[in-house]
């Protein structure tokens, strides 16, 4: 029991000197550019569908209204709000390059950045379809 | 001879100098005359009943703020009020509307007579607790400027009410989610005034309205 102990304590110890000993990460101004680039090439696309949630948000909730509970309704119901929740999280997650750079290289921010470029793509993918999809039934309602 | 005509031509300068500094003072002063007069109307679509003209006003709202409390029209009772919509997690446009909100709060900090509303659309991630944390950060005053979670379509509901009163077409592309604006409501729910808030310019203007309403209210 007082080894398991011991042993948490050294384990804790070995943390805290790993995190208070780390050496902030210097970045050049060519990889300040380059972050701060791909980050707002990343804005862009964000911008540029985020104004299709409400859209999203109002024609689920028409479907619901609708009472209809065929399979197709319930489908896009479910698609347009896994659509909207993917847009909510994307942007509940995302963090800026500055956020990152006292603790992360340039190449693992540029890493980063790129998953996240791929992640809003897929987004961007999930809204158009799920706006292009419910268009006409909710216009029909 | 020479002399003389430098004289004079130095006079002149002097004097052309004197005459558009004049016209200048003139000219401002009749801008600040302009704008000490100027009015603001009601905002929106008007009907005509009975002989009656009915202006769009903004429907009764029930939601729950960054203490927990619940909001109601009843609390902007007599009172003029700002309304933006935001989310915590907005990466872009939120922090800077939610700066020309502090900006607004700060410029009426002592004037009991207007009030802040700001709407989250993200009801889900928004909880009370998360609402009153981003009001603190900001340096929100809790009495003054409520930041509001409840109904999401009670939120996006009433958000089609402002925006459609204070817009020509809220389905414009860039709808509420992104407008970033700033709505200014008078003590009889009726839309007085609005603006860009990302935009320092706009919202200076948007400052004077507000002045302009709080005067009217006297």
């Amino acid at each position: 029991m007082l080894r398991t102990a011991n042993i948490l304590f050294v384990g804790v110890f070995l943390m805290f000197c790993a995190f208070s000993c780390a050496e902030p990460v210097d970045h050049t101004s060519e990889q300040l550019y380059a972050q701060d680039s791909l980050f707002k090439e990343i804005m862009i696309i964000h911008d540029e569908v985020m104004p299709l949630t409400s859209t999203l948000v109002k024609r689920k909730d028409i479907l619901e209204k609708s009472e209809n509970t065929d399979e197709t309704t319930l489908k896009l119901i479910q698609q347009l709000e896994t659509a909207e929740e993917a847009m909510w999280d994307w942007m509940y997650s995302i963090k800026r390059p500055e956020q990152s750079r006292d603790t992360l290289n340039h190449n693992q921010i540029m890493d980063y950045l790129n998953t996240e470029y791929n992640s809003i793509l897929e987004v961007k993918t999930l809204m158009l379809n799920a706006s292009n999809e419910s268009k006409q039934i909710t216009e029909n309602d | 001879m020479l002399q003389m005509k430098a004289n004079k031509s130095q006079k002149m300068t002097k004097l052309n100098a004197i005459i558009l500094l004049a016209l200048l003072i003139a000219l401002q002063s009749c801008g600040n005359k302009e704008e000490a007069n100027r009015t603001l109307g009601i905002i929106g679509n008007k009907d005509i009943i009975n002989g009656d003209t009915i202006y769009p006003s903004i429907p009764d709202f029930q939601f729950v703020n960054q203490l927990g409390d619940t909001i109601t029209n009843e609390t902007f009772g007599n009172k003029a009020y700002v309304v933006d919509f935001f989310f915590t997690s907005c990466p872009t446009i939120c922090p800077k509307v939610s700066n020309s909100m502090l900006t607004v709060q700060n410029a009426f900090i002592d004037d009991d007579r207007l009030l802040l509303l700001a709407h989250s659309i993200d009801v889900k991630r928004d909880t009370v607790d998360r609402l009153f944390d981003y009001a603190e950060k900001l340096g929100a005053n809790h009495s003054k400027w409520h930041f509001v979670t409840g109904d999401k379509m009670a939120i996006y509901d009433i958000a089609d009410d402002y925006f459609s009163i204070a817009i020509e077409n809220p389905e414009a592309p860039g709808g509420f989610d992104h407008s970033g604006r700033l709505i200014l409501v008078d003590e009889n729910r009726h839309v007085r005034s609005f603006c860009d808030g990302t935009n320092t310019d706009e919202v200076d203007r948007f400052i004077k309205d507000i002045e302009i309403l709080l005067a009217e209210m006297n």
